[in-house]
């Protein structure tokens, strides 16, 4: 079906970056963020 | 754990092509003139405060302008100075990221970035003609052939993050359909950002409009959407599907904070984003003069992160609050500290959250269909 697979990944993905550790207010890390990105770089309005 | 992303510039604004839509050339508030180049000490130093300061993941990403015109000495004496700063700090992540045209990008550096864990991001808008519309050097050529020698190569070393795709006003005459196919054919983790000009500059020849960008984009989703590949992804709709299904978006424009991020600047200037960089109203410090406490005590960097939780009345009243936040800031700046009420797109991301939530929300029914 069209989507399925995609919204079963991203679902799949939300589960894997587990919750969100709030350190000072500022920055969201999660326990594995940017799984399907690498490292690169997450602001995405550059030109 | 604590982190930060800084936008470092090696040389600041220098670059070896002239992109005529280039945010750090066009905007008419930006006042960066004089490209010096950054020495080791001043980027070691922005780490080794942050630190200090209890920040125990760092994330260096080379920007520019064109990062490699640095040349590999300066990134090979930064990663061994980091290497020690590691076994100095047990325990913190320090990582670097570079954005780049690579067009200079050749075998040696795609060696030294994989030993080195260094992935690159570039730009490609498109096939040649696409591409070629507004990148280009100064004489005038484009640079589609050799930014495409260097996306392949980085792709074959493995140490491509993805790209990002500006999404113009000859992008819009394209097939969405066809536009999409490319993109995810050339690598399949891309990014679309519409062109845009903050202040006053907005009506530019090279801009997307609005009316133009919705249905643009509507359809690229609805072709991802009917592709139904996740080794495909286009991270604008991959992180708008977490968010509305209850994750976060992990792109700053939509996360809500620009907290994340610092910009340094060659010369040792602190701002507090990239795109600000260069905005004097905006400068936060130097990091060669001052610790970084002090310069994060600067009463601008307060507000400038307000300018994301303190909302107008239009997005608190907004159903897509939470997942849109109003936007990047940047693209609300009008100059002298004035900023639009709503970001400029606003109509856009109404537009496609409504669809996308459609979309999902069909599929899930007839999902839940199947099972019973």
């Amino acid at each position: 079906m069209a989507g399925e697979n995609l919204l079963n990944s991203v679902l799949e993905n939300i589960q894997r970056q587990g919750p969100v550790a709030e350190s000072d207010g500022t920055y969201a890390v999660y326990v594995n963020d940017y799984a399907n990105y690498g490292n690169w770089y997450d602001c995405s309005s550059y030109h | 754990m604590k982190g930060k992303t800084v936008i470092a510039k090696p040389v600041s604004i220098a670059c070896n092509a002239r992109c005529d839509y280039c945010y750090n050339l066009t905007t008419s508030f930006r006042t960066t003139k004089v490209t010096p180049r950054m020495s080791v000490d001043t980027a070691m130093r922005m780490q080794e405060e942050l630190l200090r300061l209890g920040y125990d993941r760092v994330r260096m990403i080379w920007h520019g302008g064109e990062p490699l015109l640095r040349g590999m000495p300066f990134y090979a004496e930064v990663v061994s100075r980091q290497e020690q700063l590691r076994q100095d700090h047990p325990g913190v992540r320090i990582e670097n990221g570079m954005q780049s045209n690579l067009t200079l990008l050749d075998e040696a550096w795609c060696v030294f970035f994989k030993e080195h864990h260094v992935v690159v991001g570039t730009s490609l808008d498109g096939w040649a003609e696409l591409h070629n519309a507004h990148r280009t050097y100064p004489n005038g050529s484009g640079v589609f052939n050799d930014a495409m020698r260097g996306l392949k190569l980085a792709d074959q070393h493995g140490i491509l993050g993805g790209f990002i795709a500006v999404v113009t006003d000859q992008t819009v005459k394209q097939d969405p359909k066809v536009f999409f196919e490319y993109l995810v054919s050339a690598c399949p983790r891309a990014e679309i950002t519409p062109c845009w000009e903050a202040g006053d500059d907005k009506d530019q020849v090279y801009t997307v409009k609005p009316e133009q960008f919705l249905p643009f984009v509507t359809e690229m989703f609805d072709a991802w959407w009917a592709m139904n590949d996740p080794g495909r992804r286009v991270r604008m709709f991959d992180g708008l599907m977490q968010a509305l299904l209850g994750g976060q978006d992990f792109t700053c424009s939509f996360k809500g904070n620009c907290g994340d991020f610092l910009a340094l600047e060659a010369d040792g200037s602190v701002y507090p984003c990239g795109k600000f960089s260069g905005v004097p109203e905006f400068l936060l410090g130097n990091v060669n003069r001052q610790g970084l406490d002090e310069i994060l005590a600067h009463p601008s960097y307060a507000e400038f992160l307000e300018l994301r939780t303190n909302l107008p009345p239009k997005c608190e009243a907004c159903r897509w609050k939470r997942i849109c936040n109003n936007g990047c800031s940047f693209e609300r700046y009008l100059g002298g500290w004035r900023f639009a009420e709503v970001a400029p797109f606003c109509e856009v991301w109404d537009g496609l959250y409504a669809h996308v939530q459609g979309r999902i929300q069909v599929l899930q029914a007839a999902l839940a269909e199947r099972q019973a």
